[in-house]
């Protein structure tokens, strides 16, 4: 009885001592945590999407803590997993901004979910960051609303991806080109902007085809196309049947280069897999090369997770939370109201470009701003094509 | 009159990929009495094992005989442990069945996580005439009818009557002397094994993720029910005509409607015919 009573004397003294060496470490180091709530999809249907931001959200708050943190305070990531469904994103981010007390969110990843994590941050007054979803109601509501003040999006909208592919495909001389994806909003407005762009700059839409998300009925696609093959096919899907269509593509003979909107089909690793010889390309928001931030932010995205960022559903989620913090350190406060204000009116550089808002609070295209590329994979290598640097 | 063909031939060669994913489903329902909605799990299972040969450096078909095999032994421990219990509740056990489907999931998603992966293409494709023939579809095609083949003549054989014995009436198979419950724990693991065969095969024209199996499960369910449950011939002509009449709307409507179309034709059948539109044909 006394040996034992003597053991958990020493244990109690162990943990004491333990506990002072711990508190001047607490004490001279950084100030309370700043939480930033990521609602995103870690499982369902887009969970790989969810995943690489995720991924790149996790580097970009290593990247602020190593750098001060946010005004001496550590940023801290409080993840709500969406599974893909705007109603789960609404209750995820209710949680975060209600229990958690985030300071502010990142997220969702489909445009359903976007508009209404938007709405819960509107009405709880959080600032909240779009990072992929491109709906123009995302920020056509900013404009009309100012109970919407507290969004800015980061991620291109549909106008701006139109306008990068129209560009290319001017640049490229094309004649002819299909649309293909899946029967989702996003691709259906997508083709409609970008027919309309170049309906009278001498490039025609020799198809518009669309498959069921859920059970895709690629081949007579393929076969359509064969019957009268365009120069281009344009891949508006960026899940998992984009690949499947460029496999089926090159099986059944179809020698059009195919252009998919960023995806799946951006990932080294699967391009690695698809046929050899195959002109496959795809549209990202940035790419290793282009500017010494994008340079730094892939090797440093490549050191830490073994693989290349596919230069959209992870560059941009990774520069919303840059600049969030650079928003924070330039109000010189983390006040939300002040750091909404910053974001507004102040310029952040990010790895896709420097971002600046209008009035919608959409980062601004174009010269100065975000520019966008095309990337070509050839036999598994990866070739900034568009724009070249001439 | 070339579209018409490649049409006609795409069509049966997808009808062929259905029947692969379907056959095994149908032969548990006919003899466990199960509506197995881990399936899909199990062929998921046999992509992912391709792909993970693919990353050692080799060709996925290699990956197909151990993810065969481990669908068997996997299959078998799962009807024991979780199916054979609550057999004579189906739909405990179609329940559970989900819960392990979702188990699968979460294992995969754990393993190699929830990024899309994609399995090499092996051979190039086949022209004849004008018309162009995936020879991967061809692979899978070949399993199927290889899988139909070796069933038929295990069916005519003497433990094969046993099966159909147990499959027509369990109680009068058990009094004649035959081991139903290892008949079924064995229709099980065999049929599990299946899907992962097929899984592996198909591998390369699907993107490999977690969530894979739901589409062949839907399938499956939907080829089974059409051809009649435990009916093996009639979930092939089911699968041969809905392969054939999605590609069919799909080339000549709209992709888009090819979906809604199949879903109205399966419903359509099923009011018309309960037991499905080949089931009574095949008594």
């Amino acid at each position: 009885m006394i040996r034992r009573r003597s053991f958990i004397e020493h244990v109690f003294a162990l943990v004491a001592a333990a506990s002072l060496l711990a508190v001047p470490t607490l004490s001279h180091g950084a100030l309370s945590p700043i939480d930033i709530g990521a609602i995103l999809p870690s499982t369902g249907p887009f969970a790989a999407g969810g995943e690489a931001a995720l991924n790149a959200l996790a580097l970009a708050a290593d990247e602020i803590n190593a750098d001060g943190g946010v005004l001496g305070h550590p940023i801290r990531l409080d993840s709500g997993d969406t599974e893909g469904r705007p109603e789960i994103a609404r209750a995820e981010a209710l949680r975060l901004i209600e229990r958690d007390r985030v300071w502010a969110v990142i997220g969702g990843y489909l445009s359903e979910e976007t508009l209404l994590v938007q709405e819960v941050a509107a009405t709880e007054r959080v600032l909240h960051i779009v990072p992929v979803a491109a709906a123009m109601e995302i920020t056509d509501r900013i404009a009309r609303d100012p109970q919407y003040r507290y969004s800015f999006r980061v991620a291109y909208n549909i106008t701006q991806w139109a306008e990068l592919l129209s560009d290319y495909l001017l640049d490229q001389h094309v004649h002819t080109y299909a649309f293909v994806g899946a029967a989702i909003q996003w691709n259906q407005e997508l083709a409609r902007d970008l027919a309309d762009r170049l309906r009278d700059r001498g490039i025609s839409e020799l198809s518009r085809s669309s498959y069921s998300p859920t059970s895709p009925v690629i081949d007579p696609i393929v076969i359509a196309l064969r019957t009268h093959p365009p120069d281009v096919v344009v891949v508006g899907d960026p899940g998992p049947d984009s690949i499947e269509f460029v496999k089926l593509a090159r099986e059944l003979g179809l020698g059009s280069e195919i252009l998919s909107v960023g995806g799946a089909l951006g990932d080294a690793r699967v391009a690695r897999t698809l046929p050899r010889g195959a002109y496959l390309t795809f549209q990202a928001a940035a790419w290793r090369g282009l500017t010494p931030q994008a340079t730094r932010y892939w090797g440093a995205f490549q050191n830490r997770y073994h693989y290349l960022p596919v230069g959209y559903s992870d560059t941009l989620p990774h520069d919303a939370l840059i600049v969030l913090a650079e928003a924070a350190r330039a109000a010189h406060s983390i006040d939300r109201d002040r750091v909404a204000t910053a974001l507004a009116g102040g310029r952040f550089p990010g790895a896709a470009g420097t971002y600046a808002f209008d009035r919608s609070h959409q980062a601004m295209w174009g010269e100065g701003g975000l520019r966008g590329v095309v990337i070509a994979w050839e036999n598994g290598e990866d070739h900034v094509i568009f724009p070249l640097r001439r | 009159m070339e579209a018409a063909l490649q049409v006609l031939v795409s069509g049966l060669l997808t009808g062929m990929g259905y029947a692969l994913a379907a056959i095994g489903m149908t032969l548990i329902l006919g003899i466990g009495r199960v509506l197995n909605l881990a399936h899909g799990g199990f062929f998921a299972l046999g992509a992912y094992a391709a792909f993970q040969t693919t990353v050692w450096g080799l060709p996925a078909v290699v990956g197909a005989a151990p993810a065969a095999a481990a669908g068997v032994v996997l299959g078998a421990a799962v009807e024991r442990a979780a199916v054979r219990p609550i057999r004579t509740y189906p739909l405990a056990a179609a329940i559970v069945l989900l819960g392990v489907a979702i188990l699968a999931e979460e294992g995969f998603r754990l393993v190699w996580g929830s990024t899309y992966r994609s399995v090499p293409l092996r051979l190039p494709p086949l022209l004849i005439g004008q018309v162009v023939v995936s020879t991967e579809q061809i692979g899978g095609a070949a399993i199927a009818a290889v899988a139909l083949g070796a069933l038929a003549l295990f069916l005519r054989s003497r433990p094969g009557l046993a099966l159909r014995a147990a499959a027509a009436d369990p109680e009068i198979a058990t009094l004649s002397g035959i081991d139903v419950g290892r008949l079924q724990t064995a229709t099980f693991g065999v049929a599990c094994g299946m899907a992962a065969g097929a899984g592996a095969f198909l591998s390369p024209l699907l993107t490999v993720s977690p969530t894979m199996g739901r589409v062949p499960l839907i399938i499956s369910i939907a080829m089974v029910v059409l051809g009649g449950a435990g009916r093996v011939w009639g979930t092939l002509i089911a699968s041969l005509v809905i392969g054939l009449l999605s590609t069919a709307v799909a080339f000549y409507f709209a992709a888009a409607w090819s979906y809604i179309f199949t879903l109205l034709v399966i419903i359509g059948i099923l009011v018309w015919r309960r037991d499905g539109a080949l089931g009574r044909a095949e008594r």
